[in-house]
């Protein structure tokens, strides 16, 4: 076991992990990066994404999604885990005796339920920004103020105007295209705060045919039951080259930003890392941190890490190791860093404490998502999705309103890849058409096609798809949580997360009132809806059981359906078959977003959080938790930006204290 | 190849894009700028030797009553009624997985010659190369590139695409190519 010392640690290599690096390397400090995951070239995750069959957002990225988790060095939830042909054994009766809804040797996370948790993230050089999708939205003000303006859920202990600054460093970094005055116009009314006189660093994105189809049909319309809120189309803030930046291309449409711009045309944190290199940072992968260490005084000392290597296509263990630090900041994402803490003693706590930084209790609890309420449809004419970047336009007028103390908000994200995301196309439509099958719902005579006619049909149903998602303000929940089984452990030995996952009635709620927005949407722009909410699926026996990621419609709800005009009611709109449904869903299905939150949340005082507004940890002055894992709640908007901000800020109060000598 | 009356490689070449071009309904230079046929060929040839053997023979044998060699020279019409014989129910059930095993591969990359829903489910087949991905036809039957192999430039989303056919190398409405 060697030993080495340096001013700070930063665990995880992400966004923010690297924005710490560059921040406090530019001080002239010795700084190390631990990484777990490796760093893999650009063109061999480009190869294993043309040749792969799944094109998940982990499928570029090791592990192989289909590895065992239990014999990894570095293993990460993934998509490919919550496939119905992973659920465990005897499931659904299993999952109340102590199972776990997925079987623990397709699954990372370990999944207790009552529903399933299905967000992902990425152990691997640039973390999860190797597979985002780019969308660089700023939160509102009364994002950050849902106990005072609305009653429910908790005030983040900083607001909007607060991090008006950081947000700008933030996308001067990722070099965001956007127009600020289009984003004043659409959301100023709705508390998006910008610095006087700001500009984006790069002009906004092009829109598609389909970001136009919609806008024509729904701009400026105010929809019955949306409190008197217009509904507009706006170009999406994105992490994506409009024009050169930071000596990368500008973006071609590739149509596949997750899991990867294939001539990266889109930020990722490798980028800040370089710089950060170059500012002196030392950035070392294959280090796995399994241990914070804390003093006698109750300061961090470091960390303790095992390193791992590939050896003839096998990862193994090479060894362990110790590193101190005046600071540790750990920044390893919302599953990762409550895993770690937990994992971690404070002998000077005594035998009871549960981990490291958790006094407070809230380590690992409070993990929020954006559920996605997804929705498709075939537009009457050819929009010719399937181009240009994956999205380019959502309607944010709906983030905030009165509505709020009733259910949750949204944002709408429009999608420019036809049924991908739903149905998975164009592979199922297209072997739909020539097998003569109806997966994908677009071959219901069941007829075989061939030659000039497959053309023609394939071509008359692909380029008139496209697809709506909502994405959901979840409320947080302490029961929501990250754990550890201490009996089911990953390829290194340490044991694996446990998720407890469900959603709100509140959360619930703005599923009901999305599923009618889409409704409106369809109606106004002529399109026929294809939304399937399946109430059971197949499993790898070819049995039917319950959809984990379903949930039912409360009766209580069914009024919101029956005040709707006839013309939201008809087949064409609801996509149900069964009369006996009056155009009613009987529930709903969710995706993840990928966008994990909460898990060490911040607040105000020790008893109510796990850091401060600097992100430092209330029990350990110089531990810094940095990521979306600090969010109080889940907010509207995707959480990048807001995360790399925060980061900002806590590389402020670090460079503070090591200026004025307030060194352990 | 038949052992009796072995054809050359030339003959086989000419006869597996012709009924290619048949059956995905792309132009014969359209599947000749891919650079895949001959990889195709020989995946097809030697997954399922027999049955691919007798579809060659039997679209041979259908094509000598149009009195062409050329299935772009053909009407529309024409090369319906060819496939609908190629593909009708009364043929061996094998001949038909390798057609439709075919038309995947130009389509999509990857194949399944035998028990189409089987072999999918059972996840036994890959996309046959990175090219094999990105030279798809079922992105340019929607008149685009297969995701992640765009060629445009900035903005290109903005505006329709061309026509079908210049993704295709035909016109719909009539037989020929353009």
């Amino acid at each position: 076991m060697s030993h080495q010392n340096y001013d700070v640690v930063i665990v995880g290599a992400g966004i923010g992990g690297a924005i710490m690096a560059l921040e406090l390397g530019k001080l002239g400090r010795r700084i190390l990066v631990l990484e777990a995951g490796p760093d893999l070239g650009h063109q061999k995750a480009a190869d294993t994404f043309f040749q792969s069959t799944e094109k998940t957002p982990e499928s570029p990225y090791p592990p192989r999604v289909d590895a065992n988790p239990g014999q990894e060095v570095s293993p990460r939830p993934t998509t490919h885990a919550t496939f119905p042909e992973n659920l465990s054994e005897g499931y659904p009766e299993n999952l109340h005796g102590g199972g776990y809804i997925y079987d623990s040797e397709k699954s990372y996370l370990l999944q207790k339920g009552p529903l399933p948790f299905l967000s992902t993230s990425e152990r691997i050089l640039g973390g999860t920004t190797q597979h985002w999708l780019g969308t660089s939205v700023r939160f509102l003000e009364n994002d950050f103020l849902m106990a005072s303006r609305y009653g429910v859920a908790k005030d983040w202990p900083i607001g909007a105007q607060e991090l008006a600054e950081d947000y700008a460093r933030v996308e001067e970094e990722v070099g965001v295209a956007s127009d600020a005055e289009e984003q004043r116009q659409d959301l100023g009314p709705m508390g998006i705060r910008y610095t006087p006189g700001y500009q984006y660093p790069l002009p906004p994105i092009a829109s598609t045919l389909v970001d136009q189809s919609v806008a024509d049909a729904v701009d400026g319309r105010s929809f019955d039951g949306f409190q008197g809120l217009a509904a507009k189309v706006t170009r999406t803030p994105a992490g994506r080259n409009s024009e050169p930046y930071a000596h990368k291309p500008v973006c071609i449409g590739n149509t596949n930003c997750i899991p990867l711009c294939p001539i990266q045309a889109k930020y990722d944190a490798r980028r800040t890392l370089g710089k950060a290199q170059q500012n002196g940072v030392t950035v070392n992968t294959q280090c796995v941190v399994h241990r914070v260490l804390v003093g006698e005084n109750g300061r961090v000392t470091g960390v303790e890490y095992t390193t791992w290597a590939n050896d003839n296509g096998e990862s193994k263990r090479t060894g362990t190791q110790t590193v101190h630090a005046h600071y540790v900041v750990l920044a390893a994402h919302a599953i990762e860093t409550p895993r770690l803490l937990l994992m971690s003693r404070d002998e000077n706590r005594g035998a009871l404490a549960e981990g490291v930084a958790n006094s407070s209790g809230l380590v690992g609890k409070n993990l929020m998502d954006h559920p996605i309420y997804l929705t498709w449809a075939l537009s009457p004419e050819p929009i010719w999705g399937y181009r240009g970047p994956l999205s380019t336009s959502g309607i944010e007028t709906l983030r905030d309103g009165p509505f709020r103390s009733e259910r949750a908000a949204w944002r709408v994200e429009i999608g420019n890849e036809g049924w991908n995301f739903p149905a998975n196309d164009p592979w199922t439509t297209t072997l739909d058409l020539i097998d003569g099958t109806n997966n994908g719902q677009l071959n219901p005579k069941g007829k075989r096609h061939f030659g000039d006619a497959l053309v023609a049909e394939l071509n008359g149903r692909l380029t008139r798809q496209w697809r709506l998602a909502f994405l959901m303000d979840q409320s947080p929940d302490p029961n929501n949580r990250v754990a550890l089984d201490e009996r089911i452990r990953d390829g290194l030995g340490f044991p694996r997360p446990v998720v407890h996952y469900d959603l709100s009635d509140y959360t619930k709620l703005g599923f009901v009132h999305a599923e009618i927005f889409a409704r409106h949407v369809y109606r106004a722009t002529g399109s026929k809806s294809y939304v399937r909410n399946p109430g059971t699926v197949r499993n790898r026996e070819g049995r039917e059981v319950p959809n984990p990621s379903f949930f039912s419609m409360k009766p209580e709800w069914r009024r919101y359906f029956k005040a709707l005009p006839d013309e939201l009611m008809t087949q064409d709109i609801t996509n149900l078959e069964d009369p006996k449904a009056e155009g009613i869903p009987e529930g709903f299905r969710y995706f993840g977003a990928g966008h994990i939150m909460g898990t060490c949340t911040m607040g105000s005082s020790r008893s109510s959080s796990v850091v401060d507004k600097d992100l430092r940890s209330w029990d350990h002055d110089n531990l810094f938790i940095v990521g979306s894992s600090t969010f109080p709640t889940a907010a509207t908007a995707n959480p990048t930006m807001t995360l790399a901000a925060l980061a900002y800020r806590a590389a402020r109060a670090i460079a503070k204290d090591l200026s004025s000598g307030g060194v352990g | 190849m038949n052992q009796q009356n072995p054809k050359s490689d030339k003959q086989q070449m000419h006869l597996f894009i012709q009924l290619s071009s048949l059956l995905t309904g792309f132009s014969v230079r359209q599947l000749e700028k891919t650079g895949l046929k001959s990889v195709y060929l020989e995946h097809v040839a030697g997954k399922r030797k027999s049955a691919f053997d007798s579809l060659l023979e039997n679209f041979e044998e259908l094509l000598e009553k149009y009195k062409t060699n050329s299935v772009d020279q053909m009407k529309v019409e024409e090369r319906q009624e060819l496939g609908d014989a190629l593909l009708h129910p009364s043929q061996p059930e094998a001949t038909i997985q390798v057609a439709l095993g075919i038309i995947e591969m130009w389509y999509l990359g990857s194949s399944y010659f035998e028990d189409r829903n089987k072999e999918r489910e059972e996840e036994k087949v890959k996309v046959i190369s990175s090219s094999a991905y990105t030279k798809g036809l079922a992105w340019r039957a929607m008149q685009s590139h297969a995701m992640g192999a765009s060629r445009k430039h900035y903005g290109h989303w903005s505006q329709p695409p061309e026509d079908l056919s210049a993704f295709t190398g035909r016109s719909l409405n009539r037989g020929g190519e353009q």
